[in-house]
Parts: structure tokens; sequence; C-alpha cells
């Protein structure tokens, strides 16, 4: 009796709570019929006025699939079904937007597999790389070409250039647009070198600007106790399991040799396009590796480690390949740590004196497809038009980006920031510190600009942001590196081709294994076989793929 | 080997059981569960028709290309695919062994303790491992088994031995995988065996008590042979498994140095990533997992019948 | 049973006693040490730096997971999914073992019907198939979707027909020869003669649907049905910095640390065991009293 009781009040709290917070969406008991999605769309076959920003009359329902984002928090009373996006896409698109099924992002994959086969595709969805490809060879996308030419906004159209165009013509098949890119900042992801400022003053060492510095540094890190105390406890260059990772791992560290692994580039000035993983001096580059590890200039147990964050915030690590969010994770828990710890960011260093460059990859993500059978295919162009112009356009209104804690624009289903916005937001802060001009500021911007002004106020859990958009933030670095064309962007950019598909898998593995156990101290002519292998295991009919397709892009 | 515990010594007089009494209940009592059955497992089996295909999404499965045993070829020429066979035999085979043996001792032993509140609380605590996932067993087990800083190793180097690399040495990872999952599960059978304990015959107790039999005696001659069916029972189920070493434990502990001896075939074909034939390839590896797994059941439970009249489910 | 206070047996308890405290200490210093994870602040945790006691306490880990609304949605449907699929595991369960504990004799097709249970334990058709056999059948979106494709645990049915043999044939034939038939033989006499294996097997059951998370995110087309677990999933996945966007690299590290937030799943999730399994364990304790069913 007395277990029925507490059962009931239980309920019943949940409830009162739950009807307060209003996510108690009562109509949470039909949700699974997917079939009554069509309604009110029939009634409007005539296509609406070009205008891409224009309502439709009477209002269109559109079916969508989502993947929810990790973390997501929403003001009370919203949900992912009603929330600011939900409710302006009605009130000023005239699209009421309904999702079949929402999932969270690891099984969104999955679900969306299982979806396809069973036929029973949302009106818009995202779509892999892979699944993009496929569904666009069986036929079961809406051609989008004329949507886009005669519905993309012009400052939608910008952002879609921002990649140089690449995200778009890898979505285009015969000449058809079959999905819009996700173009997103790939250029944050360059890498830069990320070093105890007082730990290179303690012992008196000049900035890493050649590999050899690099070396030489991880060797005073390693050896001559900069943390001074008195224990052999430090990690001269630290790195996770995952080597030819961009931040915790040692891609820059190759980049310092001219060497691009996984990324496809020309050999010799317009030449065939090769890739980076089995060029020659990619052989030196693991030699010194080797020759570091042998000394105990890398972590020696790099290889069980997922990652170096954990070393960072214990104040064990003096040097590490990292990317510019870096401030934000694990930096500040770095100094929460040890305010004493001082992280300066360099370029990263080259072998030689030609500069190092970072490589990059333009090629989207994800991309958002139409379903063939969808009523009005120019909605997903309307939606995207809205995002864009709601975080950037004229009437941008911060709210559609951060809404206090929450973080808004990751309620619309279809997104695009383009490729500059944080250097774009770098540059405008960099402009505005020096006129003083704050109104130029968007309210992100200003949030930033905000946030450095109490850091230089003495608040010291305002120091990320300070480090990333400050005049001498990490964004600086990226500006840099833009500026001067001084990054290496992949050359391939298409869809997956089937042998990639098929091989990647096992060559990606073949190479890890062999590059871990170089370093670790196989013989360095395994890097001649493992090339032999790579080759034969599908590698060479890889690089006739890209070239192939290369031939096709010019 | 023997039926059960004191049913064996009873006399039974089956000539009786058929015509006493309708059969009919027993038929209806299993129609439910083999209604679920057909549907929710028997059904889906259609579905192994992925393995002998490339299957789409896009095409479904009537429309996907038949490739008859292409993704079985495939996966054997696997890079290193008979030395991952082994590695997946070798660990299981140790966990099958080291999993039935240690929760019977356990089990003997806890079954001797008399005072009750102590008995209840073990009981609990060996079954709590269980609940900790190995993605945070993977984070505890690389911190405490750390060359550097571990606690294990400073306790091996406090009595003067060299630390040791236990995530990164391939010839004491497999060892590592053992043990790790023998004490984390081993409160699961633990379980399982006191449960067969307990429903031996109290009066088969007193009765050897007479006779002056020395506990061991009694365990020896009355709680062993009790326990018996079980331990086959579990022994041989655990024979359908013998092809999946444990996925999760071994991804979140090995990493490429260990590959020689720790890779299994699940991480392999994970690491393989091959997002266009995903469906076919692992159904064509759950179907050989599945094959397997059945043949060496089928074969103990037919060598138990044949050779102590023994059916062992 | 008889004690035995020889020396040598004194010896042997000491032993006994200090050997099993000692394994249960080594199975519970993780726990707490993954408890004291949970309540310590996440720089702390990064770096490695909690022992077994929080460092720098905070329930930050716990509001995070509670605070949404969808905590008590899913609460709610992971006590539905108890009520409704544990009772249920138990009769389907109880069904099959009985008929399948007889005889061949008895019941001449029971071997086939054993091959057939034990099939669906060693073959599976996979997520796709299974999930449009679901799919068909109209479960979708509910909580049947969580029950009835895993009704059938095959391990407990092959377990407790395996209890059901060593129940003694005379109590069966005494009770036929009072006219009973096979119901009443099973709720009667094999029900009451079970408690130690009924304990064993509810507990799993109960400890499997607690703890399933995969069949809620995979059939379950809306947050607010998912089960407690799924949803503690939901909330605490990885990121994998290098594939994350420009917008969300900023903000990602306001929120919570994946691992305070998942050593607080962990507590959530072996809750129930650490509250039920107390009051389970008397079954386990008494054994099987024969003499008093004899009469």
């Amino acid at each position: 009796m007395k277990r029925r009781n507490m059962r009931t009040l239980l309920m019943a709290s949940a409830c009162v709570i739950l009807a307060l917070t209003s996510a108690c969406s009562g109509n949470s008991g039909e949700a699974g019929s997917p079939s009554d999605r069509t309604g009110a769309s029939n009634e409007t076959k005539v296509p609406n006025n070009v205008d891409p920003a224009g309502k439709y009359e009477p209002p269109i329902t559109v079916t969508m699939a989502r993947d929810m984002p990790d973390n997501l928090t929403f003001p009370s009373g919203d949900s992912i079904e009603n929330n600011i996006f939900t409710r302006s896409y009605r009130d000023e698109l005239g699209i009421n937007l309904k999702y079949d099924w929402i999932t969270d992002s690891t099984q969104y994959n999955e679900k969306l597999n299982i979806a396809i086969t069973s036929g029973e595709l949302p009106d818009i969805f995202n779509v892999s790389p892979v699944q993009l490809k496929e569904l666009a060879e069986a036929d079961q996308l809406a051609d989008l070409t004329e949507v886009y030419e005669k519905y993309a906004s012009p400052l939608a159209a910008e952002k879609f250039k921002e990649d140089g165009g690449i995200g778009l013509k890898s979505a285009t098949f015969d000449g058809k647009l079959m999905a819009l890119p996700y173009v997103t900042a790939a250029i944050d992801g360059a890498t830069m070198l990320w070093v105890r400022k007082d730990w290179l003053d303690n012992l008196k060492l000049p900035e890493p600007k050649t590999i050899d510095d690099v070396v030489e540094i991880a060797r005073a890190f390693a050896t001559k106790d900069p943390d001074g105390n008195n224990k052999n406890d430090t990690i001269g260059l630290a790195t996770g399991q995952k080597i030819f990772g961009g931040g915790g791992g040692l891609l820059g560290f190759f980049n310092g040799f001219h060497v691009y692994p996984n990324a496809w580039i020309p050999e010799g000035e317009g030449g065939p396009l090769v890739n980076g993983l089995i060029q020659p001096e990619t052989k030196q580059a693991l030699a010194k590796l080797q020759e570091m590890y042998k000394e105990g200039l890398i972590d020696s147990e790099f290889t069980t480690k997922t990652g170096v964050g954990p070393d960072v915030i214990a104040g064990k690590v003096g040097m590490f390949y990292g990317t510019m969010s870096n401030p934000l994770n694990p930096l500040l828990q770095s100094k929460e740590k040890n305010p004493k710890a001082e992280w300066q960011y360099y370029p990263i260093a080259s072998v030689d004196d030609k500069p190092a460059k970072p490589q990059i990859s333009y090629t989207p993500p994800t991309y958002y497809v139409v379903n063939k059978n969808a009523e009005n295919p120019e909605a997903l162009m309307k939606l995207m038009n809205f995002f864009i112009e709601k975080n950037f356009g004229e009437t941008a209104d911060y709210t559609y980006m951060y809404d206090g804690p929450h973080r808004t624009h990751q309620y619309a289903p279809v997104r695009n920031f383009g490729v500059t916005k944080n250097v774009d937001n770098w540059r405008l802060i960099k402009e505005v510190t020096a006129s003083g001009d704050v109104s130029k500021l968007n309210p992100e911007q200003k949030g930033y600009y905000d946030d450095i002004k109490k850091f230089e106020g003495g608040d010291l859990s305002k120091w990320s942001i300070a480090d990333i958009f400050g005049q001498e933030g990490s964004l600086s670095l990226i500006d840099k590196y833009v500026s001067n064309d001084m990054m290496l962007v992949d050359g391939f950019y298409g869809l997956p081709t089937a042998n990639m598909v098929e091989k990647n898998g096992p060559l990606n593995d073949m190479a890890l294994e062999t590059f871990t156990k170089i370093i670790l101290g196989d013989s360095l002519d395994n890097f001649d076989k493992f090339v032999a292998n790579w080759n034969k295991l599908g590698g060479e009919a890889i690089t006739k793929d890209v070239n192939e397709w290369a031939a096709t892009q010019k | 080997m023997k039926p059960a515990s004191g049913a064996s010594r009873m006399t039974l007089r089956p000539s009786s059981a058929r015509s006493m009494y309708a059969q009919w209940p027993l038929y209806a009592m299993i129609v439910p569960g083999a209604i679920l059955l057909i549907i929710y497992h028997y059904l889906p089996m259609l579905g192994f028709v992925m393995a002998f295909q490339n299957f789409k999404p896009t095409l479904g499965f009537f429309d996907s290309k038949w490739v008859g045993l292409d993704n079985f070829v495939y996966i054997m020429n696997l890079p290193n695919i008979y030395q991952v066979i082994w590695n997946t035999f070798y660990i299981s085979i140790m966990k099958v062994v080291a999993g039935q043996v240690f929760p019977i001792l356990v089990a003997l032993l806890l079954n001797e303790i008399r005072i009750n509140i102590v008995k209840r609380s073990i009981q609990t605590l060996i079954y709590l491992p269980h609940f900790l996932s190995w993605i945070i067993l993977g984070g505890i087990l690389i911190e405490i088994l750390s060359p550097s800083r571990g606690i294990v190793n400073q306790i091996i180097q406090a009595f003067g031995y060299n630390p040791v690399f236990f995530l990164g040495n391939a010839d004491i990872f497999p060892y590592v995988l053992v043990v790790s999952d023998l004490w984390k599960e081993f409160g699961f059978s633990t379980i399982v065996y006191l449960a067969a304990l307990t429903s031996i015959n109290p009066h088969l107790y007193e009765a050897a008590v007479v006779d002056g039999a020395s506990r061991m005696r009694q365990i020896w001659h009355i709680t062993l042979p009790g326990m018996t069916p079980v331990i086959v029972l579990v022994a041989t189920l655990s024979l359908g498994n013998i092809l999946s070493a444990g996925f999760d434990q071994v991804f979140n502990l090995y990493n490429s140095s260990v590959y020689e001896t720790g890779d299994i075939i699940d991480t392999l074909v994970y690491r393989m990533g091959i997002e266009q034939v995903k469906y076919s390839l692992a159904t064509a590896i759950g179907l050989f997992k599945s094959v397997i797994g059945f043949l060496l059941i089928a074969i103990s439970y037919s060598l138990a019948y044949r050779f102590a009249n023994y059916r062992i489910f | 049973m008889v004690h035995d206070s020889s020396w040598s047996n004194k010896l042997f308890q000491v032993c006994n006693y200090s050997f099993l405290i000692l394994l249960s200490l080594l199975c519970v210093v993780p726990l707490v040490h993954v408890l004291a994870m949970s309540f310590s602040s996440s720089t702390e945790v990064e770096a490695g730096l909690v022992g077994l006691w929080p460092v720098d306490f905070t329930t930050d880990a716990y509001a995070f997971v509670l605070r949404k609304s969808e905590f008590l949605d899913s609460i709610l449907v992971t006590l539905e999914r108890l009520a409704i699929g544990v009772p249920l595991n138990l009769l389907l369960v109880t069904l099959l073992a009985y008929p399948l504990s007889k005889e061949v004799k008895v019941f001449p097709l029971r071997t086939y019907f054993a091959w057939f249970v034990v099939f669906t334990m060693l073959f599976n058709g996979g997520l796709i198939p299974t999930y449009m056999v679901v799919k068909e059948t109209k479960l979708l979106d509910s909580i049947w979707s969580l029950i009835l494709p895993g009704a059938i645990p095959v391990f407990h049915v092959v377990l407790l027909l395996n209890f059901f043999r060593g129940i003694p044939k005379e109590l069966e034939e005494a009770a036929h020869m009072d006219g009973a038939g096979h119901w009443v033989t099973l709720f009667r006499i094999y029900l009451p003669l079970s408690a130690p294996v009924f304990a064993t097997i509810g507990l799993f059951a109960m400890v499997g649907h607690w703890n399933a998370w995969f069949d809620g995110m995979i059939y379950m087309n809306h947050p607010d049905h998912y089960p407690l677990q799924t949803y503690l999933r939901t909330i605490i996945i990885d990121q994998d910095l290098t594939v994350l966007g420009a917008e969300d690299a900023i903000r990602q590290f306001e929120n919570i640390n994946p691992r305070t937030t998942r050593a607080a799943q962990v507590f959530l999730g072996s809750l129930p065991v650490l509250l039920a399994y107390p009051f389970l364990q008397k079954y386990f304790m008494k054994g099987i009293v024969l003499g008093s069913v004899k009469g």
C-alpha cells in the first residue's frame, strides 16, 4: 500500500513539475504515426512567390528527422519541438515543422539507415557523405539546382562561397545540385603549438621556430625539472594515441616536415594528386619521433592515453600540438589548477627554412537533403536563408544564437555558419578595440568584447575568451595563417569513392599501427614495407579514383 | 554426471505420469513464449540474407545485390585475421574458465560464512563492479596500471621489481583483459551458484553428518554434485559466445601497440568501419560467430547425453 | 549446519573471512572512487587527482543530470517498464521452463522446444530486421517496444528449467494422485520451492530492464519517451573535439564534464541493486525445507 502511495505521489509531483515547464507535450501520444504528415501541404502545390523570405499562405507542414545535440538546454517551457526557431518558422515563413523522429547524435546515422531501408524518409534531413552518394544514386533525392538558383538569398549564397564553393561542388552530381552542404569553419582546425611559456622562461629557452628547437625544448622540459618540484615527472611533448589527430595528436609535427598524412597533395607543381601518408619525407618525421621517444622526450605512455587533457591540467605537460579553441579546454582548467601556468601558442615549427603549413580540409561533414517526394523542396532553402539572416544578416538577433546559457542556434535543424565566422569576429573586435566604436559589434561579438574587458579588469574566469578573441588571442594566428596563405588545403573534396569506402578503414588502421610501432622503436624500414602494402591493399586504386575525380574538376 | 541433487536418489515411477493426467497444459504453457520468440526472434532472422548481399539501405532487402560468399571472403582476407581469430579464442577460453572456477570457489567459501550480515554484505558488494561500464573502468584501469604513477606499479616497485606497462605490453595484455573481466563479472555468476547451493536438500547434509563426514567430504560429495547441473549449464552456454571476447572491454583498453595479442574479431571489424557494407558485414560476422557457438553447444549437449545420459537443457 | 570447533576449522574460518572481506573491498574501492569523482569538481577529475574522497566537493554533476524535465519523464518510463517488464519476464520464463523441465517420456517434444528456445539465444537477425518487425507490430514509440522483443531471456529459462528438474518427482506425483493437473503443480508445488532461483532471475531481470538503453534509443521517436538510461546516455556523450563545428567549440565546456556526469550515472545505475538486493537476499539464505512440504 505504502509503495503504491509513493508511486502515485511521484507521478503526481512529476506531472505538476512537467505541467509547469509545459514540456509535458499532450500530443506525445500520436507522435509515432508519420502518416499524418501531409495535411496542409497538399493544398500548396502552387509554387509560392519566388521570394527567398516569403511566407507560405496557407502554412505548410514539413517533416524532418533530427539528431539531438548533446548537452542541449532550453529556456523554461521550450523543447526541441517548440522553441524560438519552430515558432518563427511558423509565424514568419508559414512552415510548420514536424519531427518524424528525434534521436541523439550517436544513433542518428543508425536510425536514418533504418528509415532509408523501410522507405520512410521525412521531407528534409541531413546525411553523411556516403549516404548522400547512395541516396543520390538511388534517385531518392530532390534536385535542388533550381531551388538554389531561385531561392538562395544573397547572404546565403555568400556563405556558401566562403569555402570557395567546394561544398556546393561536392554536392553536385552530373551538374545537378542534390544537397546543401554544411559549411563549417575548417580553418579553425588548423594546428598550432601550445607551450608552457613560464617553463620556457624558467629554463631560458628560445621560442620554438624549427623542429630542432622543438626537440631542444622537449629535452629541457623532460629532463631539467621545469616546474621545480625536484621530481622527474614532466613530459616534453605530449600526444594521445590518435597520432594523426590535429588537437592533441602529432599532425602538426608531421606538417612541420611538410608531410600531410591523409591529405591529397599535388606531386610537384601541378602533378597528379598523391596521399601525404606515403611520401618519403614521412620517414624522416618518423625517424625524428622515434629518436625523441627513445630519449624520453615524448610521453612514454602515449599509446594508452586518449588525449592530452588530463596531463595538461595536472601540470605535467610542457608542449603539445593543439588548436585555437584549446584555451577553453584544457588550458582554462590548467590555469584554474595552477594560475602560474602561462600557455603560449606558436605557429607550428618547420624542419627547414620553409614555413610549415597546417593542413585543413573543406570537405563538408554533413549535407542537408530533400526527399524526392517532398511537396516543397524550396522549404529547405527558406529555412537556410532564415537561419543565416537571423544570425548574420541585417535583421540579426542574438537570441537566435544564444539565449543566456542556452545555445539556441542548435535548435535550428538547418544551419550554416560559413568558414570565417570566428576570424571575422576576431578582426572586428580588434578594430573596435582600437576605435572604441562598440556599436559595430553584434551581440555575440559584444559578448566576447565584454569578456575581454572583464579579463583585463582582473576576472580570471574570462581568460579563455580573452586568449582566443583578444588581440593576441589564438585567432590572431589563424588570421595570420589565412592572410599569408599558410594553410594546406586537402586537394580532394569530392564524396568518398567506392574504393575509399571499402579500403580506407583497413588502410588507416595499418597506418596507425605501423607509425605507432615505429615511434615505439620498430625498424624504420617497416615504413617502406608499409608504403608497398598501402599501395597494394587499395591505396593505388584510391589514388586513381582521386585523380580521375580531379580531372572532372578542371 | 548425474541429474541434479536429491532427486537422483529417489525412485521414479514414470509410467504413471503420462497416463495419469492430461498433457495439453504443457503445450498451452509454451504457446505464449513460442509466439513471442517466433515474432521477435525468428522473423528477424530472415535478415540473414544480408550476409549474402551487398546490402544498401537505399535498395533494401529485395533490391540489394547478391554477392554470395563475398562478405565472408572479405572477412577472411582482412589483415591478420587468423591471428585475430586466435586471439579471440584464447582470450575468451581463459575468460570462460576463470569465469567458472572463481565464482564457484567464492560461492563455496561464502556458504561457509556463518554471520548473516557479513555474508549478505559481501554478496551485495561483489556484484557492484558489474554496474561500472567499461568506458569508466577503462579510464580507471589506465590510471591505476600506469607504469609511472599507477598504484599497482607503486606496489610492484615497493617490492623491488621494475614497473610493468600492463596496457602497453603485448605479452601481458590478454591477461589484463581476463583478470579485469573476471573482477567485473564474477559477482554475477556467484549469485547463480549461490542459488544453486541453497537449493540443495539440507537433509543430505544432516545424513552426512550422522555418517561422520567432514566439511570437505560434504562439499565434495554433496555440494559439488548438487551444483553440477548448473555449472555444466552455464559453462555450455558460455561456449555460445566463444567468438565474442568482449568488445566494450577490449575497445576501451587496447591500443595499436597491443593489437598482436589483444585485437579481437569485433574490434577489428569495428576499426575497418566499412560504412558501405556495414550491415552485410555485421550480419556475416554475427552468423559466423553464432554458427561456431552453436556447433560447440550442440557437441557438448550430445556428448553429455551420450556419455552421461544427461540433457544439459 | 553443523559446527566444527576444531583448531584447523578456526584457522580456515579466519582465512575465509579475511579473503572474502578483502575481495569485497577490492570490489567496492573502485566504486567509491567513482562516487568521489561524481562529487568532485571537473578540473580535479580531469587532472586525475581524485582518489577515494571528493576533492573540491560539488553536486553539479547530479544537478546537471537531474535538472532537465526529461529526467522525471524518463524515471516514469523506467518504472513503468519495470512494473510491466519484470513480472512479464518471470511469468513467461516460468511458463516455458516448466514444460521444458519435464522428461521426454512425459513431454515428448521437450527437446525440440528446448533447442527452439536456445537457438534464439545464439542467433539474432540484427538491428534492421528486428526494427522492421517492431515497426510492423506497431510497437514503435510505445513502452511495449521495450518489453516484448526481450520478454524471454533465454538464459533465465534454461536456468529455471534446471532448478525445476531438481525438485523431487515424488512431490509432483503425490499431487497428481490428489488430482492436481500441471497448472496446480506448477503454482502450488514448483513455485514455492523455487524462491532462490526466482530471486536470482528476478534480480537479473530488474537490473536488465533498469540498465537497458539501446532499445530506448532505437525504438522511441521522441526524447520524452526515453527510459532513464537512454536519457542519461543522451546527455553525456564524449565530444570528439576535432569534429566540432566552430559554433560549438566555443561554448562546449561551460556545461559539464563527461567524466563526473558519467560517474553520477553509475550511481543512478546501480541504485536498484543497492536498494533491492538486500531484501531479495533472504531468499538465498533459506534453502528448501523439503520436510515441511513432504508432510
